[in-house]
């Protein structure tokens, strides 16, 4: 009796005093495990982030804040497991206003992550960053090609809903074949609340791996002596597009989108408001955007999303199946990318290079450059950057367009 | 609604708003063609439609001034010619 009741006060001490320690040992076993895969998945996310193998920018805080978040559990004032960090479930006014005051991270959670604000943030940022030279030459084949590498973004809605998704859960899902972070983010917020952060952290780990990934892709369905084509391009005398243009194309193209898409307008407003101020000579505004707002934004979106990594907020059997889907979405939508470029090659009677196709997946500009970086392996003479990077920047576009039509059909 | 029907329809719009955008984008590429070579500024599209008055009122004179002196010779062709396309 004696000894039992010591080795109690023992065990209430040690809780005490390590809680962390203490509610990884009492909890239930599969949470014990999810706890410790999830602080070992975190510290290999910190660690590719380090050696480049994903993009250190977001991996790094994701994967410190996946890993510190299942070790931080603490036992709470009422009994229950928690952290000092964040609670995405509150929902009542007083509890919310409470936790303000003790989460640290509450405050950027309620203010910028679950309003979409911070999405907003980074696709002002990728705006700023966007020259539409390219897609005013090439209007048609690029938004063509972008509509082809949407393929993913549709197939995968009823694959999902085969493996037994909602629909909503399932189009929130097949948009990771968009390619777009800030696109699934936001899709995923308005239309799949309980699945919005294991989509997003899914996307994000994808979007990291389309860079090693789509070579393969590209080799294995592009011959290398299609691979090599050198296009001959019109010799037109176009006059150079001035930036009073291309702040007219954005302002006119953002009030017809969000006419049509109110529901995306945040989207639009804020993709073309980062190209408008491009244009527009705000050169500190320009600055702001594209430094410390876009970089911050990404750090804290990284950050939020490692932190929202809880194992008994994530712990879900659908997680399995988000990772399936997001690699079936991605790699559908690479192949219809391919397609569009093969169709254009049939087209255009051979004067076209159809890994150009797989830039059409928008990941800005990653996809662009690594069709670029395969073409030139192959025949360092061919140049198909200008044209792939319009395909890529159609492919936002569309990302966006398919955003709103989705929220708009689905919610 | 079947959902392959369904987001088969869905695909369809994305592609016809798609083809919307870029038609506009094209259009708006053809604008710049139209336009003057300088800027696209207010006042060079006000200076390009100055000298095509000017230049049409030059064509004009030099029509008419053409026109009196052949019509003294009073050829019907000339006459009928300017009743055309005058």
């Amino acid at each position: 009796m004696k000894i039992s009741s010591i080795i109690i006060m023992n065990t209430l001490e040690f809780g005490k005093m390590f809680q962390g320690v203490y509610t990884l040992l009492t909890s239930d076993p599969i949470i014990m495990y999810s706890r410790i895969l999830l602080m070992l998945l975190g510290l290999l996310l910190v660690y590719l982030g380090k050696k480049g193998v994903l993009e250190p920018l977001l991996m790094i805080p994701m994967g410190l804040g996946m890993a510190t978040i299942n070790a931080s559990t603490m036992i709470m004032p009422n009994g229950a497991h928690g952290n000092l960090f964040v609670d995405p479930l509150a929902i009542d006014i007083d509890q919310l206003m409470y936790l303000l005051q003790i989460d640290f991270l509450q405050p950027i959670y309620t203010f910028t992550f679950s309003n979409g604000l911070i999405a907003c943030f980074i696709f002002m940022g990728i705006g700023t960053m966007l020259d539409i030279t390219y897609i005013l030459k090439n209007p048609f084949t690029s938004m063509f090609l972008a509509v082809c590498g949407e393929l993913g973004t549709f197939l995968t809605v009823p694959i999902a809903m085969f493996f037994g998704l909602s629909v909503k859960d399932a189009a929130s899902a097949a948009m990771v074949g968009g390619a777009d972070g800030p696109m699934v983010l936001f899709t995923a917020l308005n239309l799949s609340k309980d699945l919005f952060v294991p989509i997003t952290v899914v996307a994000y780990l994808y979007l990291g791996l389309t860079y090693g990934g789509y070579p393969y892709l590209i080799r294995l369905l592009i011959p290398k002596r299609l691979r090599g084509i050198k296009m001959v391009r019109p010799q037109t005398k176009s006059k150079p597009i001035s930036s009073g243009v291309k702040l007219m194309f954005a302002s006119v193209l953002c009030v017809v989108l969000c006419l049509m898409f109110p529901v995306a307008g945040p989207l639009f407003f804020s993709l073309f408001i980062g190209i408008a101020i491009r244009e527009s000579g705000l050169t500190h505004v320009k600055e702001f955007i594209e430094g410390p707002l876009l970089y911050g934004s990404t750090f804290f979106l990284g950050l939020l999303l490692g932190i929202l990594c809880d194992a008994h907020l994530i712990l879900n059997p659908k997680i399995l199946m988000l990772l399936v889907l997001g690699i079936i979405a991605l790699l559908l939508s690479g192949i219809g990318g391919i397609m569009g470029g093969y169709a254009l090659y049939f087209l255009k009677k051979g004067n076209y290079n159809p890994v150009i196709g797989i830039a059409a997946v928008s990941c800005v500009p990653t996809t662009a450059k690594v069709a670029q970086k395969e073409v030139h392996k192959v025949n360092p003479q061919s140049m198909i950057l200008p044209e792939a990077l319009g395909a890529n920047i159609s492919g936002v576009i569309t990302t966006a367009i398919i955003a709103g039509l989705y929220i708009t059909f689905f919610a | 609604m079947n959902i392959y029907v369904e987001i088969m329809s869905i695909y369809g719009i994305t592609f016809l708003v798609s083809m919307f955008v870029a038609f506009i984008i094209w259009g708006l590429a053809k604008l710049v063609d139209i336009l003057p070579e300088e800027s696209f500024t207010l006042g060079s599209i006000l200076k390009k439609i100055r000298q095509n008055i000017i230049s049409g009122k030059v064509e004009r004179k030099q029509f008419l001034k053409e026109f009196r002196e052949t019509q003294v010779e009073g050829s019907e062709d000339l006459v009928n010619y300017h009743h055309e396309h005058a």
